[in-house]
């Protein structure tokens, strides 16, 4: 009931109908990491790109309309928000907030889910009933709630969010980790190490692990989207990163008071989620359909 | 019990095998339900300290002693737990700290908004998730395909909360046709499960398509296509009963999510279901409902997966008989 049952982007047999747009998914994916790259170039140095200190307020100019309104300036050139806070600033901080979680948070829930899954799927018997049953309480647990519940003890710091989505987010990983050691450790070569007298623990990392780094990059592209996505849903019900930090949710929660006259305000930090969101599920379509075609068959 | 009678209107070619098979994830439900029951108990534990929340903002130490006493809060927690979920078998979870309700009849005032919700939504993915993923499936590498395969990008990049603003400002504000609050009518629900249902369709799409190609591939459909089979039923009937089976599985765990992610619409919406409850549950320090609810939600979850089970083996004879899937 519990066990994966989606079944990859995999497809055993040659696509003679996808080559002729395999240049443009290449060209896409290039542009999606890019995109990837240079946001994490500005928000790395957001203190030197970003025109206005974040979270400096300026009274004498508040919700001043982004440059291509007619009231726009290029003084401002996405505006700025209720508090006169430069909101092309405030997004570039922002991106430090998404990147930081989404990236770290995978970090540590692979290492955890991986962990889990190569012990559960080489060893097997016992190991792997006890992985199983944990895996199965893990997807039991209603991840936002529990996050929520969490996040309102420990407070809306960056760290404690990167902790609760690192402790809840490995499940994927270990049901991948799992599937793929099982099948590796009848292969040939593993069971030459085992012959050979190596310590279990040597197979795994040496021998087992490198073959399931593919399958693994895939997951953790799609567990830094969720974790960007569930850090601004946090942030966004004021349960996630604290004012005045800036955090894309977060600057979509303030901006929906004025949803009425003002939508540009949650119009822009949303575009800005979306597109990293996008990029993100772009790159990781593309590593899984690469790797379908040079793996083929199993 | 229950499996007993779920099982008995497929018929009586159901082998040992899978009857055992039910009955062991009835028994790993039951495990895991006793685990995330451990864990919403003393994680909710973390929000706050009952007893001073029971008595009051501005009771004295002794007063909260003294509401500590009388509702068993001075017990050690192992105590507590296994009181909790004694009654909780009962049915009995105890007062809102809040509210000063039963816990029950809280959630049961709250329940229908969240089903009505998740069950449209799963509903208005299901249709257009299966069309589109079938259409992209028999259209394969083609335009319409890759527009559907755009699209559930798309989808699937688009924040729950950004996109139910974007048609509340749309529809409630910009075109006022549909309420942006309240749940007095139909219309009230439309932009929720608009909102919810987009974001569990990119799943479907992608599973109905890759399912669907792979199962036209076979030699079955050859051969009924061969026998001179109208090709449109062919897809219908042969293929596409055939595709289903994994998206049966994923719209399950689809609404598994639903409920959980009907936080964020319910929040935005003002529909005064579960979601909003568990928020702003957490947000007072509502134990007892908060542990109610995180158990209501994993149970949900753990029953779904059952009749997912149940499903999967009726749509394919194959796993009936089989002893270990």
């Amino acid at each position: 009931m519990f066990e994966s049952k989606t079944p990859t982007m995999r497809s055993t047999r040659a696509r003679r109908s996808f080559l002729p747009s395999l240049s443009s998914t290449g060209k896409t994916s290039l542009v999606a990491l890019i995109f990837v790259c240079a946001l994490g170039l500005v928000a790395t140095f957001a203190p030197i790109i970003a025109p206005y200190d974040p979270y400096k307020p300026d009274l004498a100019n508040v919700m001043m309309p982004p440059v291509w309104f007619d009231a726009g300036t290029w003084s401002h050139p996405l505006g700025t928000d209720s508090l006169g806070r430069d909101y092309l600033s405030r997004l570039i901080f922002g991106a430090r907030v998404s990147l930081l979680v989404g990236f770290v948070a995978t970090f540590i829930s692979g290492m955890i889910g991986t962990a889990l899954g190569l012990l559960a799927g080489y060893c097997g018997g016992r190991v792997d009933a006890t992985v199983s049953f944990l895996i199965s309480v893990r997807l039991a647990m209603p991840v936002a709630l529990a996050a929520l519940a969490v996040v309102s003890v420990a407070g809306g710091s960056l760290i404690i969010i990167v902790a609760v989505l690192s402790l809840l987010l490995w499940d994927r990983f270990a049901l991948v980790a799992r599937g793929q050691a099982r099948q590796l450790r009848q292969q040939e070569f593993v069971v030459a190490a085992q012959a050979l007298g190596c310590h279990p623990l040597r197979v795994m990392i040496a021998e087992i692990l490198p073959n399931m780094k593919s399958a693994l990059v895939v997951v953790a592209t799609l567990e830094v989207a969720n974790a960007i996505l569930l850090e601004s849903a946090l942030s966004f019900l004021g349960m996630g990163v604290k004012p005045p930090v800036p955090s894309w949710g977060l600057m979509i929660a303030e901006a929906k008071q004025d949803l009425l006259f003002d939508s540009w305000l949650m119009f822009i930090p949303g575009v800005a989620l979306f597109l990293l969101l996008l990029a993100v599920n772009v790159i990781g379509d593309s590593i899984g359909e690469l790797r379908t075609q040079r793996g083929g068959g199993k | 019990m229950k499996y007993r009678v779920s099982t008995k209107p497929v018929g009586s070619d159901w082998g040992h095998g899978m009857l055992r098979y039910l009955m062991r994830k009835l028994g790993l439900g039951i495990g895991v339900l006793l685990c995330t029951s451990a864990i919403a108990f003393f994680l909710s534990f973390l929000v706050g300290d009952p007893a001073s929340r029971l008595a009051g903002e501005s009771a004295s130490a002794q007063e909260i002693a003294q509401v500590r006493e009388q509702y068993g809060f001075d017990q050690p927690l192992p105590t507590q737990y296994a009181r909790w979920l004694a009654n909780g078998l009962a049915g009995e979870f105890g007062d809102s700290l809040f509210l000063k309700i039963p816990v029950t009849k809280v959630i049961a005032q709250h329940l229908p908004v969240t089903l009505y919700l998740a069950s449209a939504s799963i509903l208005f993915s299901l249709i257009f998730g299966l069309a589109m993923g079938a259409i992209a499936a028999i259209r394969e590498g083609g335009a319409v395909d890759r527009l559907c395969l755009f699209l559930s990008l798309v989808a699937q990049a688009t924040p729950v909360f950004w996109f139910a603003l974007i048609i509340m400002a749309l529809f409630s504000f910009g075109w006022p046709i549909l309420p942006s609050s309240g749940a007095d009518s139909w219309k009230s629900f439309v932009l929720p499960t608009l909102a919810l249902g987009f974001n569990a369709m990119p799943a479907i799409i992608r599973l109905t398509r890759t399912s669907l190609i792979e199962v036209l591939k076979t030699d079955y459909i050859r051969t009924a296509r061969a026998k001179g089979i109208p090709y449109r039923r062919v897809v219908l009937k042969h293929a596409l009963t055939n595709a289903l089976n994994p998206v049966v599985s994923v719209s399950v765990v689809q609404f598994g999510y639903m409920l959980t992610g009907s936080i964020v619409v319910e929040m935005i919406f003002a529909l005064h279901g579960v979601g909003q409850l568990a928020w702003s549950s957490i947000e007072r320090g509502d134990i007892p409902i908060i542990q109610a609810i995180i158990l209501l939600f994993s149970l949900i979850y753990v029953l779904l997966g059952i009749l997912s089970d149940i499903v999967a083996a009726w749509l394919d004879p194959k796993l009936r008989t089989a002893s270990h899937v």
